[in-house]
C-alpha cells in the first residue's frame, strides 16, 4: 500500500475532519489507500469498491450519467479538495455512470469500516458529513430547477463563472481543464445547435472561444458578472 | 367559536410515523417536544426566505408547503413539496449556509420549530437518527439527480404527466382520485417549467382524452396507466 507524503494534512484540511481529534486523523492517514489515476482510465477500476470516501488531493474527475434519451450528461467535475461517498454516489441515478480521469488524479481512499469507525467515536464527523452531503443536494436541486426553468445562455455563462472559479485560467487565459464543444453541450444538456449559437454569439462579443479542447476566456471579468451579458 | 390552537405533544403527533423522529425513545421525543415550538400559518404565509440563515428547522404537523427558489427574470422555481411529518430547513443548518429556497404554505398548515441546539444534540448523540437524516437528504437528492437525467430531458407532455403522478405520490388522492394538493396554473407550469398556456392546453388535451378530470384547480387523474404511458415510466 503506497502512502503519499502529506496525507494527514489533506486529510485534516478536508471539511469531513473538521475538528476531529488530531490524533485519530493521524491514526487514519496510515489506514487509508493513496492512489495514482492517469488520463483516460475510469476511476473505480483502481478502487474497485463500493462504499467508503474518496479524497481527491490533485486531478480532475468527470463524472458522467447517461440520461434517458441515452444521451451522456456531464453531472460534475470533480477537483482538489473535492470528496465522493462512494455508495451514496454510486446510488444516485438509476443509468450507467462513468467517473473519468481528465487530468492525472492523486487521491486518497478511506474504507467504509473507517469511516464506521470514525462515525461511532466522533459525533463531530457525523455533523461533518450530513454538512458535506447537505451542501451536495442543494447543489442537485439548484442545478435540477435551473435545468427546468433557465435558459441555455444563462446556464452556460453561469456553468463557465464557476469553472473559472474552481480550477483557475492558465497564462494562456485558458480554463485549465481540458473543455470541448461537446463537453458543454452535455454539462448544459443542451443541443449543439444551441451550444454553437451561443458559441458564435460570445465570439463575436468578444467573452470567449473555444480553441480544440481548451476554452479561451477572452473577458473574464463580464463573465463573473454575467448577468451584464444576458441583460445587453 | 374558533377552537384555540393547541400546540401538539411529540409522543402523540400523528405525523411522526412519517418522520425522522420515528424512532426516538421516549425520552428524546419528551426533550425534544419541550424544547421545540409550534406555530400556525394562513395560505400564502411563507414560513424562511431562501438567503435568510438557518436558526433551527421545522417539522410539519399538519399542512403542506412549496420549497421555490428566485429564478431568472424573479420567476420562481418550484425545487420540491413538502407534507405533514417532512423536515425542512435542516440542511441549510448542517452545511452552515444560508437556506436555498424558501418555503411557502399552500394551505393552512402548523409547523413545529426546533432549535438547532435540540437538532445538533440528537445527531451527535444518536447514529440512528443521524442515519435517518443522512438517508433523508440522499433521497432528496436522488429526486433532483432524477430531474436531471429524466424529467428535465423529456417533451413538455411527458413532463406534465411525470408531475403529475409525483404530485399524486407526495400528496395522495382522495376517493374521487383528485390530487390532494390544490396549486395554480402557473405553479404548475413553473414545475414543469414550460409557459402556464402551454399547462392550460395540455391539460385541456388530457380532458379530452379522458386521462385527467378538471375541476378548478383541482386535478383527478381518471386513468393512471394511460399518465404512467405517456411519461414512459416503465418502458
Amino acid at each position: 500500500m503506497s502512502n503519499l507524503k502529506g496525507t494527514e494534512k489533506y486529510i485534516s484540511e478536508n471539511l469531513l475532519f473538521n475538528n476531529i481529534d488530531n490524533k485519530l486523523v493521524s491514526e487514519i492517514s496510515e489506514l487509508v489507500r493513496y492512489e495514482e489515476i492517469y488520463c483516460d482510465e475510469e476511476l473505480f477500476s483502481h478502487f474497485d469498491c463500493q462504499s467508503g470516501i474518496i479524497i481527491f488531493t490533485e486531478g480532475v474527475v468527470k463524472w458522467k450519467v447517461i440520461d434517458v434519451n441515452g444521451e451522456e450528461r456531464i453531472i460534475k467535475y470533480f477537483g482538489k479538495s473535492d470528496s465522493i461517498v462512494v455508495d451514496r454516489v454510486l446510488d444516485l441515478f438509476d443509468g450507467p455512470q462513468t467517473f473519468e480521469v481528465v487530468q492525472p488524479v492523486k487521491a486518497i481512499y478511506i474504507s467504509k469500516d473507517i469511516i464506521e469507525k470514525i462515525s461511532d467515536e466522533q459525533p463531530l464527523f457525523r455533523l461533518n458529513l450530513l454538512g458535506m452531503v447537505s451542501r451536495k443536494a442543494d447543489e442537485f436541486e439548484s442545478r435540477a430547477g435551473k435545468l427546468v426553468n433557465t435558459p441555455v445562455k444563462e446556464r452556460m455563462l453561469e456553468s463557465i463563472k464557476e469553472l473559472i472559479e474552481k480550477f483557475g485560467l492558465n497564462d494562456s487565459k485558458q480554463l485549465r481543464i481540458p473543455m470541448t464543444k461537446k463537453d458543454m453541450c452535455q454539462l448544459l444538456s443542451a443541443s449543439k445547435s444551441s451550444v454553437n449559437r451561443l458559441i458564435q454569439e460570445f465570439q463575436t462579443k468578444n467573452l470567449m472561444e473555444f480553441q480544440r479542447n481548451k476554452l479561451l476566456i477572452k473577458d473574464s471579468n463580464k463573465i463573473q458578472n454575467y448577468w451584464e451579458v444576458l441583460e445587453s | 367559536m374558533k377552537k384555540p390552537f393547541v400546540i401538539p405533544e411529540c409522543a402523540n403527533c400523528s405525523s411522526r410515523a412519517d418522520s425522522v423522529f420515528t424512532d426516538l425513545d421516549a425520552s428524546q421525543t419528551e426533550e425534544l417536544s419541550n424544547q421545540k415550538g409550534c406555530n400556525y400559518y394562513k395560505k400564502g404565509q411563507t414560513v424562511f426566505f431562501e438567503g435568510n440563515n438557518s436558526h433551527g428547522i421545522y417539522c410539519v404537523h399538519k399542512g403542506k408547503l412549496k420549497l421555490h427558489k428566485l429564478g431568472t427574470e424573479g420567476k420562481e422555481q418550484i425545487i420540491r413539496f413538502a407534507k405533514d411529518g417532512d423536515i425542512l430547513g435542516y440542511r441549510a443548518l448542517l452545511s452552515g449556509e444560508s437556506f436555498a429556497a424558501s418555503a411557502t404554505v399552500l394551505e393552512d398548515s402548523s409547523l413545529c420549530y426546533i432549535p438547532k441546539d435540540s437538532l445538533i444534540k440528537l445527531i451527535t448523540e444518536d447514529p440512528s437518527f443521524s442515519m435517518k437524516v443522512l438517508e433523508l437528504t440522499c433521497k432528496e437528492m436522488g429526486r433532483a439527480a432524477d430531474t436531471i437525467t429524466n424529467l428535465a430531458q423529456k417533451p413538455v407532455r411527458e413532463r406534465l404527466a411525470e408531475v403529475l403522478l409525483m404530485l399524486k405520490e407526495v400528496f395522495g388522492l382522495d376517493e374521487e382520485g383528485t390530487i390532494l394538493v390544490q396549486l395554480s396554473r402557473e405553479e404548475l407550469a413553473n414545475i414543469v417549467g414550460t409557459a402556464t398556456e402551454s399547462v392550460i392546453r395540455l391539460l385541456s388535451e388530457l380532458k379530452k382524452e379522458g386521462t385527467i378530470e378538471l375541476k378548478g384547480k383541482k386535478i383527478a387523474i381518471k386513468n393512471e396507466q394511460e399518465l404512467i404511458h405517456i411519461c414512459n415510466l416503465y418502458e
